[in-house]
């Protein structure tokens, strides 16, 4: 993993290379171009990005304010059909009306080679734009390019202008398709204070830097005297600082299964603002962790809420409070109400604006984040020291710790100290229960939003999914069936999560795919039953009986069969680029025993195996199987107490579990005498 | 005295509790039949459609909704789509607990405005109306009334009380009032008897419909379509009016004169694009060829981009339009090449259907807007060839499973017409398959596969071709093969187009540890690469029929080199079964170091009672078993050393 994160004002130090204009990036449209069939970066690419570049800066604009201007221009050459959604261009912008963002200067074209010479068809800038409005606030543009066929070159050009906030955009050189060069320009003025954070595998081509100074005006309407205006606008001169940052060939970026999360390994920048300095009026908007946590307070309003929980205070509560005799008691009446009773709202935001309890309180519903900053409240309420914890779940991404980065963040929790223990709850999780928490919360630093900004860390190393499985079979004394039995299963925690979310979903009826898809043909099994499914604290166990019927033949082959064995190898890809990150410690436990009927005699049994990964005993599959007094004894036991493997270990990985695979689906062989 | 007493305070606590409990959505007032198996009861639904003329309706509707558990909470949402023909006037809502008390009422700006549109359109109209009260103390009931002017009388509603399984109809209806003597056309469905007429004060004629007490059901695997199983009416118009444009829906042909109106004339092709449909068919006589060469022109030249503004959501852009852009909707796309082959002196005629994967059925009897896609059809002598014109890579007479085997309705200057899409069966969509293997002594097998797809079996792996990469092709063939550790070393696509088109496929495959090799016996499964998955739940309580609609027909022969020196020890029989289902059969032989393993399935559709589910499970049951049997082998004793 690389992120890297620079305050601006330390690269502004960064060696000139030297540059291409701007232009000259973008290759000439020439039949030759045109002809191009495939390119030697990706020869199945659909297309190809020829170039791309992004220019931020600051500009003064007419309404006594500065905007942001992000200018992006990209060629693409289209080389099959299947890449014609590239020539249609959706951009989702802020806010609508006078104050939105707003896109500018749009310019597209399509060339194609009619005849041995290029062709150029432009875009209708005037009826080939059309608004959608999304919501109240956003909306969203969208164009199409004429003419688009295989073999097409299509080249955009547009600028978005953003009144309201002095934040650069982010950007990517790295997407869905291969890129033969993207660069990105960022003029950042001297009153402006922003740090930047960098991450990705791909080295930059270029990476430099330029100060110089700079005039902005800003234009306004001034009023004067018996309510008459006049035009007026100021001038600020500054020193800019002027960076470049620029890729050659990026492959297309690829999903891999077992991240925590794929965008921690896509090369990109992003900044962030965290101050002003003059001639602005100087503010700092973040200086360190515990400033970070009460501008956070300060935005959700924080104390004013606490404050208003007098009024919203659900009084169903008391009721449910009688009998909770400790302060952990409390607790967990409360996160049990909370959970059980106020619904998740769909997609959009992580909280809602303020008065976020008199939302809350009159929905009985919220964003994730307000249910756990509801759960705060209520705790708060009764005199508990609670605060919300603010983190950034796995599929989130990595947060920074040197530095607050608001937007890495995109989850709110709560802590709770409750009989001198400190307890981090989070009620926005269904089927999760008390002092548990969901496995995408361990995902390194959490921040507490007190005083002190309290640092905490989650990692997955900390978790164990421990699964428990045994299987007893002996002579059936009806003599229906050679053998029969009881089998009994606890899955992991988190698989008992899920299955107890799915089987909600999905019905009762579906109870026995949900629970043990992979059930073999020839094992009879019937009365599945599930112990305390409704209990959230505790992990899901099963209970079933089986059956081995008689064989019409000498010998019996019985494979041993558990829910949750590995039938297939759960790494598919041949090979690996970024790192294999597992959601938790992995603890499994099987055991099989089987009477010998009279009559039989063993002929064969899986043999003993030790594997340790690496020789080293992170990972350690072993499976153990023995006779003894007429019974046989089967064990396969799988430990990995390590979440993280690198791409250079990935194919060790892989076979490791290709052998494990097979050991269990060794058999045992009876024979009769 | 005494027993007096308790009497007087147990009728207190009765009628007080009765009191409470007298809200008119209280839970209690639900019929025991209704609750069982259902999440949500629909407790009363009062719909109101009044055709004030043919420009002009209103909509009015009323409903509640008693949520029995979570998994009811979706029908507590209102969602009401609208566009610029169809406007929402009035929105009203509120919340009762179970026993019927008012909690809270929506305000009107809680309901959510957005948009309707999803990604497939650059542009339309559609809008969304959205509001919940998200609820979580069950039971709950939610009322709402909605009032929406329709401009233009296209569409009618639709009545269909019970919406969904696990879902209960306490009582729902709707009222048509039109003036007395427009005619109000309809079709039920599973309704016993007549509407009821009646009048109204303002001079208008009634048509009522109404139903009471409908259980819950639960949707069976291959259960009939839910239309089948349900009440429902659908309405039409007979004269109606969308934009400036009016016509009749009394007949098929009505209609199709109608949708003709709207396409006509925009046939016309500039001079160059006219020149061009010229020299692709100068000197050809055959008009398959001529079809072929010009739908070939379509598919390089033109890409779906869908805009669906106001009457262009019914009215296709015009050829020259698609002409100058290279792109079009579905209407466009078509109206464009039945230009192109105009030009070229071939007749062929706009055809409307209802397509996609599940949806076979229109309502053939009842003459009504029930298509959402449009192709070509172009007849020929003893012949009949159709195209999708939106498509870049289908071969020019090919369907697909999204517009095949269903009625279809062409348009031309005469009107309508329904008539029926190709079927593609048992003979047409095949799986036929050799494979070649050889297992080494640390249990890897190497594969070599040899298949054709034929028919609807092509349709993925043509996708697969033509939308991704071969990276992606890669990657797709890495996840998608049931071996537990295998690499694809290479693989190789041909396509073979046509009227039914043909995807061969050549595949190397290098499997870890495909067979278990312990101390002295190799186990082995013969069935390499085609085993079935399926298995049913048994259900002695079956209650709808069958319907199975996919056939097809598999066959593998496979060939495995196994390491010298192993006898066979236990082979699987030879398994053959003839059901009403389908045919299916497979035999393994182990000749020396040879294993010869054929398999055969040949899956029938077809519709059958509940009865036969029972034997229906058995049927794949047995597959899913026998697919699975291993050869066992045991290692030759070596000879004894020093002789």
């Amino acid at each position: 993993m690389k992120i890297q994160l620079f305050f601006l004002g330390i690269l502004a130090g960064l060696t000139a290379v030297a540059q291409k204009e701007e232009k000259a990036l973008f290759p000439d449209i020439t039949p030759a171009l045109l002809s191009v069939k495939q390119y030697s970066i990706d020869t199945g690419a659909a297309a190809v990005v020829l170039a791309e570049t992004g220019h931020s800066r600051v500009t003064g604009n007419k309404d006594g304010g500065l905007s942001v201007e992000l200018k992006v221009r990209r060629r693409i050459h289209i080389l099959k059909n299947s890449a014609y959604d590239q020539a249609t261009i959706s951009l989702l912008l802020m806010g609508r009306e006078e104050t939105a963002q707003k896109l500018t200067k749009i310019q597209a074209q399509t060339w194609n080679l009619e005849n041995g010479r290029p062709v150029e068809s432009k875009l209708n800038t005037k009826t080939g734009i059309f608004t959608e409005e999304v919501s109240r606030i956003l909306h969203r543009k969208k164009f199409t390019l004429p003419n688009v066929k295989e073999g097409s070159v299509i080249d955009v050009e547009y600028t978005i202008v953003t009144p309201f906030e002095l934040d650069f955009s982010s950007w990517y050189f790295q997407g869905s398709l291969p890129v033969l060069w993207s660069q990105y320009r960022a003029e950042v003025p001297q009153f402006l204070e922003m740090i930047l954070i960098q991450q990705g595998f791909q080295p930059y081509a270029v990476e430099k830097s330029v100060e110089r100074q700079e005039a902005y005006v800003i234009d306004y309407i001034k009023e004067v005297y018996g309510g008459k205006t006049v035009p007026e606008s100021l001038e600020i001169t500054t020193m800019v600082a002027d960076y470049t940052w620029a890729m050659k060939d990026v492959p297309a970026f690829r999903e891999e299964v077992f991240t925590s999360s794929i965008q921690n390994y896509r090369s990109m920048i992003r900044f962030q603002l965290t101050g002003y300095r003059p001639p602005m009026q100087e503010k700092k908007m973040l200086s360190g962790w515990p400033q970070f946590a009460e501008g956070v307070r300060k935005q959700l309003d924080w104390e004013k809420e606490l404050a208003s929980m007098e009024r919203y205070w659900p009084a169903e509560l008391k009721e449910k409070l009688k009998g909770a005799a400790t302060e952990t008691a409390i607790v967990k009446v409360i996160f049990n109400y909370v959970r059980d009773n106020y619904s998740l709202l769909p997609e959009g935001a992580i909280v809602s604006g303020p008065p976020l309890f008199k939302k809350i309180s009159q929905a009985k519903a919220g964003y994730p984040g307000d249910i756990n900053l509801w759960l705060t409240g209520l705790l708060n309420y009764l005199g508990l020291q609670a605060d919300p914890v603010i983190l950034s779940t796995r599929e989130n991404g990595f947060t920074t710790e040197d530095y607050p980065v608001v937007e890495q963040f995109n989850h709110i929790i709560c802590r709770v100290k409750a009989d001198e223990d400190y307890w981090l709850l989070d009620a926005s999780h269904p089927y999760i229960g008390f002092g548990k928490l969901p496995a995408n919360c361990y995902n390194g630093q959490l921040r507490v939003l007190n005083k002190e900004a309290t640092l905490l860390h989650l990692y997955p190393y900390q978790l164990i999914e421990t699964t428990q499985s045994s299987v007893s079979l002996s002579p059936d004394p009806t003599g229906q069936f050679l053998l029969k039995g009881r089998g009994g299963h606890q899955y992991g925690y988190y698989a008992s999560a899920k299955i107890r979310e799915r089987i909600n979903r999905e019905g009762e009826a579906e109870k026995v795919k949900i629970l043990w898809p992979e059930r073999a043909a020839g094992y009879l099994t019937d009365s599945l039953q599930m112990d305390k499914p409704a209990d959230k604290e505790q992990p899901l166990t099963l209970q079933y009986s089986l059956a081995v019927e008689k064989p019409d033949q000498d010998l019996v082959y019985i494979r041993p069969e558990f829910p949750e064995l590995w039938r297939s190898n759960p790494f598919v890809s041949a090979d690996r680029k970024y790192p294999v990150e597992l959601p938790y410690r992995i603890s499994q436990r099987f055991d099989f025993r089987l009477e010998i009927p009279a009559g039989y005699k063993v002929d064969e049994l899986p043999g003993n195996l030790l594997m340790k990964f690496k020789e080293k005993e992170e990972v350690i599959f072993s499976c153990t199987a023995e006779e003894k007094d007429r019974t046989v004894q089967i064990g396969y036991s799988l430990e990995i107490s390590r979440t993280v493997f690198t791409p250079a270990e990935y194919k060790e990985l892989r076979e490791f579990f290709s052998r494990l695979v097979a050991k269990m689906q060794e058999q045992v062989v009876l024979k009769k005498m | 005295m005494r027993i007096n007493y308790l009497l007087a305070v147990c009728f207190c606590w009765l009628s007080t509790a009765l009191q409470a409990a007298d809200g008119e959505y209280s839970f209690l007032k639900i019929p025991a039949a209704l609750l069982k198996g259902a999440n949500a009861v629909k407790r009363l639904e009062q719909i109101s459609f009044e055709i004030v003329n043919p420009g002009e309706a209103i909509l009015r509707k009323k409903y509640a909704i008693t949520v029995l558990n979570e998994k009811g909470d979706e029908h507590a949402a209102f969602v009401e789509y609208y566009d610029k023909l169809h406007v929402v006037r009035n929105i009203e809502g509120a919340l009762f607990d179970a026993m019927g008390k008012e909690l809270k009422r929506l305000k009107n700006k809680q309901v959510i405005d957005a948009t309707g549109s999803d990604d497939n359109n650059l542009a339309d109209d559609n809008r969304r109306k959205f509001h919940q009260f998200y609820h979580k103390n069950y039971p709950y009931t939610v009322e709402y009334e909605v009032e929406i002017k329709y401009e233009g009388t296209l569409f009618f509603p639709f009545w269909l009380p019970r919406e969904d399984e696990h879902f209960a109809v306490q009582q729902s209806s709707i009222t048509i009032l039109s003036d007395p003597d427009y005619i109000v056309r309809y079709r039920a469905y599973k309704y016993e008897g007549n509407p009821l007429e009646g009048k109204t004060g303002r001079n208008k004629k009634t048509l009522t419909w109404e139903v009471k007490d409908q259980p819950a059901i639960a949707l069976e695997y291959a259960a009939p379509g839910w239309l089948e199983l349900n009440t429902s009416v659908l309405f039409g118009p007979t004269e109606f009016e969308i934009e400036k444009y009016r016509g009749r829906m009394d007949s098929w042909q009505d209609f199709g004169k109608f949708v003709q109106t709207l396409k006509a004339g925009r046939d016309k092709l500039p001079d160059p694009v006219k020149q061009k449909v010229q020299e692709l068919t100068a000197g050809i006589n055959d008009p398959r060829e001529k079809i072929a060469r010009l739908y070939h022109y379509l598919q390089k030249n033109t890409r779906y981009i869908s805009i669906q503004l106001g009457i262009g959501g019914w009215q296709p852009f015009d050829a020259a339009y698609v002409a100058g852009k290279s792109y079009g909707d579905c209407k466009a796309l078509t109206n464009y090449m039945y230009s192109l082959l105009k030009e070229a002196g071939i007749r062929s005629v706009y055809t409307l259907v209802k397509a996609g994967r599940g949806a076979r059925n229109i309502l053939a009897d009842f003459p009504s807007q029930q298509f959402n896609h449009v192709i070509l059809c172009v007849p020929l002598p003893g012949d009949t060839v159709w195209l999708e014109c939106t498509s870049q890579t289908m071969p020019p007479g090919y369907l697909g499973d999204f517009t095949c085997d269903r009625d279809v309705l062409l348009v031309d200057e005469t009107g309508g017409k329904l008539v029926r899409t190709p079927k593609y069966g048992l003979q047409e969509n095949t799986q036929l398959r050799k494979i070649f293997a050889e297992l080494d002594r640390e249990d890897n097998l190497s594969v070599k596969s040899f298949t054709t797809y034929g028919g609807l079996q092509q349709d993925d792996y043509h996708d697969l071709i033509h939308s991704l990469s071969r990276d992606k092709v890669k990657e797709k063939l890495h996840e998608q093969l049931d071996f537990a550790t295998y690499e694809v070393s290479s693989f190789d696509y041909t396509e073979k187009p046509g009227k039914l088109p043909v995807v061969e496929e050549k595949l190397d495959i290098l499997v870890s540890n495909y067979a278990t090799i312990t101390g002295k016996r190799l186990f082995i499964v013969p069935n390499v690469m085609t085993r079935t998955y399926r298995r049913l739940t048994p259900d002695e309580d079956r209650k709808f029929d069958i319907v199975l609609s996919f056939e097809y027909l598999d066959e593998d022969s496979v060939e495995i080199r196994i390491p010298q020196g192993y006898t066979p020890e236990s082979v699987p029989q030879d398994l053959i079964i003839k059901s009403p289902f389908g045919d299916y059969n497979c035999s393994v032989k182990v000749e020396g170091n040879l294993i010869r393993y054929h398999r055969r399935i040949a899956h029938k559709s077809g519709r059958f009672p509940p009865a036969a589910f029972a034997e229906l499970v058995k049927f794949y049951d047995a597959m899913y078993k026998a697919d699975r049997q291993k050869v066992v082998l045991v290692k030759n004793e070596t000879a004894a050393k020093g002789f």
